[in-house]
């Protein structure tokens, strides 16, 4: 699609966006800025999930910090608004995360994965028990606001700035730097590639999304517990939207939040009870047959070639082929 | 064909030396792979690196380049001591290295492959992305890669990666470039190119260290040379000097790789004086495989191109050719590891070209890998068993166990333990063992000489041809070639994916065009 | 604390310990050889819990004689999972088959909570409370009888692994594919096998603890979890490392159990992250299988 005609679009689309909030109901509102924190924390994982390659797997520990920062700001003596707030939770996220990046970054595969869940795990257990600061697990209660419409614009700038940041940061050293990493990071080193500097500042900057993420569903949500902002599941769900959308692009972890949101209010609509397991299915079905995301696929239909119902069979099972033993 | 060192245009400095490297010493528990080498590069040089695999020449290079640590020992460059600096910063001051098994990113295009290396390289803080982008075009124009600019770094063949990861070094501006094996895997004509393109950029104020196994090149460019065998340098001096000094003939080089290495820098042809082992070509003649326009590859990348081959009753037939010429392919195409795209493979009486791994192996044919790819937590003993694995019939295998242990009394000595704790002479004797347990009507053996010394590899071969007579049919893939056409009947050559010659050991061995490219004589 | 207290902890570790060996085996096994760690190790705890249940609710079927029953069919399970999904993906890099077990722990954990719903069993035969003492230490029947199913399991395993003639094509299988093909091996298959053998563990040691805690559809996630630790702890590679491993958590979570129970997975992954930093090769170190 040429230059000009892409932009045309992207600003339809935009000004569409910027329009909802008068037409549809606060409910549904609500699950657009759902959509959109999602977007949000999967931009955020995609640079260290994608572009880097180090499946983190307790970024929800910093939607955590995200939330619980910001409500405790806002609840305090100070009396912080949510703009100061908010940028203060994505600060502390930010030092958490370097400040764990630095050892545990040295890991590889399974370990750093599982090590980062633990950490997450951690901070649960911290959060529900530290009562002085957080009142443990019943939790505090931030100051309400009414007008759904705030939510959903704060998240919409957000994706849109990730978007912008994603776009100038893929063609910047740094994230020729972070995808050497990924590729192979021994020759990264030796063509001169600080990597621990590059990994841990991919992992402060997926911090800091999720942290803005958590601020935002925080300040929405009014009750802010340990069980809900360190679940596992919001890490999951962040590594799903990238996955569907396709890691390691621009586009991908919006276009995924969107896809997975859409198919979770269907399943949930219709198969309340089998939710998870349809889930489950979804999971399975995209890492057997579609690994790259849906980003990927589309590139690779709009590569010149034969089409038909062959091709698509060979695009799908491309990557069985390739990743099976037989 | 090589041009004497004298020759060359600037003549380097003496005075100054780039590297200093003061009793470098690096252990892996109780291994020392590199055991106190000093060694200084001069300004301007070419250094040529010799060694068997396992010398400790690349290990001396990733302590150098900060791969790895050295367990002792300083590096001074240019005068400063870079011992503990991270890799990183040592490709920013100004050097860069070639990995031997090459490194490409995968995913991305070969130009951003290079451009990623001008960004970060000695010269990266001047450069934006997109300049470096543009110093990547500069970089592949010439290293001849320019055309295959756009390309993803996983569809491009072995010679074209080599050349991508010399690319990548030389985006990084450095000063001193260490080149890992870069001709491995190159036909002849392909040498000479890159023999030039090495000295150019050497030409252009590059020093180079280049660790090479293709002993025209080495000795054709190098104005020194430096030979480690065991982790230690035991010769250092002009090349000439080098490959006649009798402690390096008999520690490393042997007696037929001296000849060669000589005659490599002179122009005089010498006589091959290899006897054969075999008195006369074997009585049976009726082919017991049979491969017809056999082509295969890796993913994207076709290694083997219309392949024919026949292997008949009783003979041994050596298949010769360069590094990455496609030999290992077209034995993991036999054994159905790699499938055949086109093409037919009969055995015996069957048509084996969709057949899978393990019927292969009930055919008979087994395969020796190269390597070795011994099972290192299992001891000598299960190796062996291992081998057999489609057989039940106990009393039998005993049978052949002891018959194993009787032709390699070594493996008897050693058959409780790990096999992963053996020496490389006695890894190859298990994995051969374990090929034989098996009885093969057809053995194949994947370079059986790679990192032995020579008399291990003599005995080796000894062996190989004791079993021949006594009725193995033999498939023998070889580097080095003077050794494989000595212990076998018939010859095929194989060049970068092509039969491009066959005929009998004898004639291969008196071919003048062989004895050029391949014996440097 | 009394030497009574220390007692006790000192017999719950041990009793503990087998069953957490078990569940470890299973899973380290499946790592050690296949390169999976496999998330959904849990859902096959859980699934022999209930089929434990279930034989005893409605047969009668005394749990310890229903352990080669459920053992059996998570065996089936398991190699039709492995050969018909895992399989697809395995040399895919490392993140797919960690979501995908991810999402198979999620699909059989929501159909199990579907069908059986979520209410808390456990199955109660006559003998269970009773017990022995030692001096001021108590010993549950079911428990010692728990330790000695575990530990005749895990050697049986381990002669398995180190005499037959199978045993020997996994670990073989485990230490060079290539290699183990080239002599015959049917990778395809044996990988079925490893699989079906970690499943049909874990749904021996469902079986056990569906005797010892109450237990819902969410049993399994946190002994995958204790999997993990103990296999970072032991080292992968053997049975004697997957011993030593389940011995030092089990002794790990009954003190912290007892002193700060409220933080007690944050101390656990806090010693397991340092763990990792420290000697990521574990304790024992890597031997092979």
């Amino acid at each position: 699609m040429p230059k000009p005609l892409r932009f045309l679009l992207f600003a339809v689309i935009l000004a569409g966006l910027l329009f909802l909030p008068r037409v549809v109901s606060p409910y549904k509102l609500l699950t657009y800025t759902t959509v959109l924190c999602l977007a949000l924390m999967a931009q955020g994982w995609n640079f260290i999930g994608g572009y880097t390659g180090y499946a983190a797997f307790g970024n929800v520990a910093f939607f955590g910090i995200g939330a619980y920062t910001t409500g405790l700001l806002m609840l305090s003596k100070w009396q912080l608004p949510f703009f100061a707030a908010a940028p203060a939770g994505a600060l502390l996220a930010a030092i958490v995360a370097t400040a764990i990046g630095l050892p545990v970054l040295r890991l590889k595969g399974h370990y750093f994965a599982i090590a980062t869940l633990g950490v997450a795990e951690a901070l649960r257990q911290i959060a529900a028990t530290w009562d002085s600061l957080t009142q443990g697990a019943t939790g505090i209660d931030l100051p309400v606001r009414s007008d759904s419409s705030f939510f959903y614009y704060v998240a919409l700038a957000l994706v849109v700035v990730g978007l912008v940041v994603t776009a100038l940061l893929e063609r910047s050293k740094l994230g020729y730097g972070w995808v050497a990493i990924r590729e192979d990071q021994d020759a990264a080193r030796m063509l001169g590639i600080n990597t621990t500097l590059f990994k841990v500042l991919a992992f402060a900057l997926s911090a800091v999304f999720a942290a803005l993420a958590g601020a935002i569903v925080a300040y929405q949500n009014i009750h802010v517990a340990p069980d809900d902002f360190f679940k596992v599941e919001y890490t999951l769900r962040m590594i799903i939207a990238c996955i569907i959308g396709g890691t390691g692009s621009v586009w991908g972890p919006v276009l995924g939040a969107a896809v997975y949101q859409l198919l979770s209010t269907y399943v949930w609509s219709h198969f309340i009870e089998l939710h998870p397991t349809v889930l489950g299915l979804i999971i399975i079905f995209f890492i057997v047959f579609l690994p790259r995301g849906l980003m990927d696929l589309f590139r690779r239909l709009a590569r010149p070639g034969p089409k038909g119902r062959r091709i698509w069979r060979d695009l799908l099972l491309a990557n069985v082929r390739a990743s099976r033993v037989q | 064909m090589s041009s004497s060192p004298e020759s060359r245009v600037p003549s380097p400095d003496p005075d100054t030396p780039i590297l200093e490297a003061r009793q470098i010493a690096k252990r892996f528990g109780g291994l020392a792979a590199v055991a106190g080498v000093d060694l200084t590069i001069r300004k301007g040089e070419i250094l040529g690196v010799l060694g068997p695999n396992g010398a400790g020449k690349t290990t001396f290079v990733n302590c150098i380049t900060g791969l790895d640590k050295p367990t002792s020992g300083t590096i001074l460059f240019r005068g400063e001591d870079i011992t503990k600096l991270p890799s990183y910063a040592i490709g920013r001051l100004g050097i860069a290295r070639t990995f031997q098994v090459v490194k490409p990113l995968k995913q991305l295009t070969v130009r951003d492959n290079v451009a990623i290396g001008a960004m970060f390289g000695a010269r990266g803080r001047e450069r934006s992305a997109a300049q470096a982008r543009q110093r990547a075009e500069e970089v592949l124009t010439k290293v001849a890669l320019v055309h295959r600019a756009n390309d993803r770094a996983s569809d491009l063949t072995i010679a074209d990666l080599k050349r991508l990861e010399l690319a990548k070094a030389l985006a990084m501006d450095p000063q001193l470039l260490f080149l890992d094996e870069v001709m491995a895997g190159l036909n002849p004509t392909e040498v000479e190119k890159a023999m030039e393109l090495l000295r150019q950029i050497n030409r252009e104020g590059v020093t180079l260290f280049v660790i090479e196994h293709v002993m025209k090149a080495i000795m054709g460019i190098s104005d020194r040379l430096v030979v480690l065998h065991y982790g230690k340098k035991i010769a250092e001096g002009a090349p000439q000097e080098i490959v006649e000094s009798p402690e390096v003939i008999e520690a490393y080089l042997g007696e037929r790789f001296a000849k060669r290495a000589r005659a490599a820098g002179r122009r005089d042809t010498l006589t091959a004086t290899g006897e054969f082992r075999k008195a006369a070509a074997p009585p049976a003649t009726e082919k017991l495989l049979e491969i017809k326009n056999l082509s295969s590859g890796y993913g994207e990348v076709q290694i083997l191109w219309d392949v024919n081959l026949d292997v008949r009753s009783g003979e041994v037939v050596a298949l010769i050719g360069a590094n990455g010429a496609g030999k290992t392919t077209l034995l993991y195409t036999l054994s159905q590891l790699v499938k055949p795209r086109s093409g037919s493979i009969r055995f015996a009486d069957s048509d084996l070209t969709r057949a899978r791994p393990e019927e292969v192996v009930g055919a008979g044919i087994i395969h020796v890998p190269q390597g070795r790819r011994l099972f290192p937590g299992l001891t000598v003993k299960e190796n062996l068993l291992q081998g057999v694995y489609l057989r039940r019939d106990s009393q039998k295998i005993k049978e052949d166990l002891e018959w194993v242990f009787g032709l390699l009394p070594r493996l008897k000595e050693r058959a409780n333990q790990l096999a992963g704790r053996l020496s490389g002479g006695e890894q190859q004797m298990c994995a051969i063992g374990r090929g034989l347990m098996g009885r093969p009507r057809l053995l194949l053996i994947d370079e059986l000489s790679l990192g032995l010394a020579p008399l291990v590899v003599d005995h080796l071969l000894e062996l190989i041809s004791q079993i021949n007579l006594d009725g193995t049919t033999v498939l023998l893939v070889e580097q080095d070639v003077q050794v494989a056409l000595e212990h076998a009947h018939r010859g095929y050559v194989l060049e970068t994916g092509r039969i491009v010659q066959s005929s009998t050991a004898a004639e291969l061995l008196e071919d003048p065009r062989i004895r050029q490219a391949y014996l440097g004589l | 604390m009394s030497s009574a207290e220390l007692g006790q902890i000192a017999v719950n570790a041990l009793l503990l310990s087998g069953i957490l060996a078990l569940v470890a085996l299973g899973f380290s096994l499946v790592w050690g050889i296949m390169n999976i760690v496999n998330l959904s190790h849990g859902a096959f705890i859980v699934l022999g819990a209930y089929l434990t249940f279930w034989m005893y609710a409605i047969w009668k079927i005394d749990p310890f004689v229903s352990i080669p029953i459920s053992m059996a069919v998570m065996f089936g399970l398991g190699y039709l999972i492995q050969r018909s999904l895992i399989n697809q993906v395995i040399r895919a890099p490392l993140l797919a088959t960690f979501l995908l077990t991810f999402g198979l722990e999620i699909l059989i954990v929501n159909l199990i909570n579907y069908f059986f719903k979520a209410d808390t069993r456990s199955v109660q035969p006559a003998y269970s409370g009773t017990g022995f003492t030692l001096g001021p230490v108590r010993v549950p029947y079911i428990r010692l009888g728990a330790l000695f199913v575990s530990l005749a399991l895990v050697l049986a395993l381990g002669a398995f692994l180190n005499r037959s003639r199978l045993g020997r094509a996994i670990r073989a299988t485990g230490m060079d594919l290539d290699a183990a093909r080239l002599s015959g091996v049917k990778v395809a298959t044996i990988y079925g096998l490893t699989f079906a053998i970690g499943a049909a563990l874990a749904g021996a040691a469902g079986s056990l603890l569906s005797t010892q805690v109450a237990f819902d559809p969410n049993l399994g996630g946190p002994y995958t979890q204790r999997a993990f630790v103990i296999c970072v702890l032991g080292g992968l590679g053997n049975v004697v490392n997957v011993l030593i491993g389940a011995a030092l958590y089990a002794v790990i979570e009954v003190v912290v159990g007892s002193r700060l129970p409220a933080l007690s997975q944050a101390v656990t992954f806090g010693i397991l992250v340092l763990l990792l930093i420290v000697r990521p090769q574990g304790i024992a170190g890597k031997g092979f299988y």
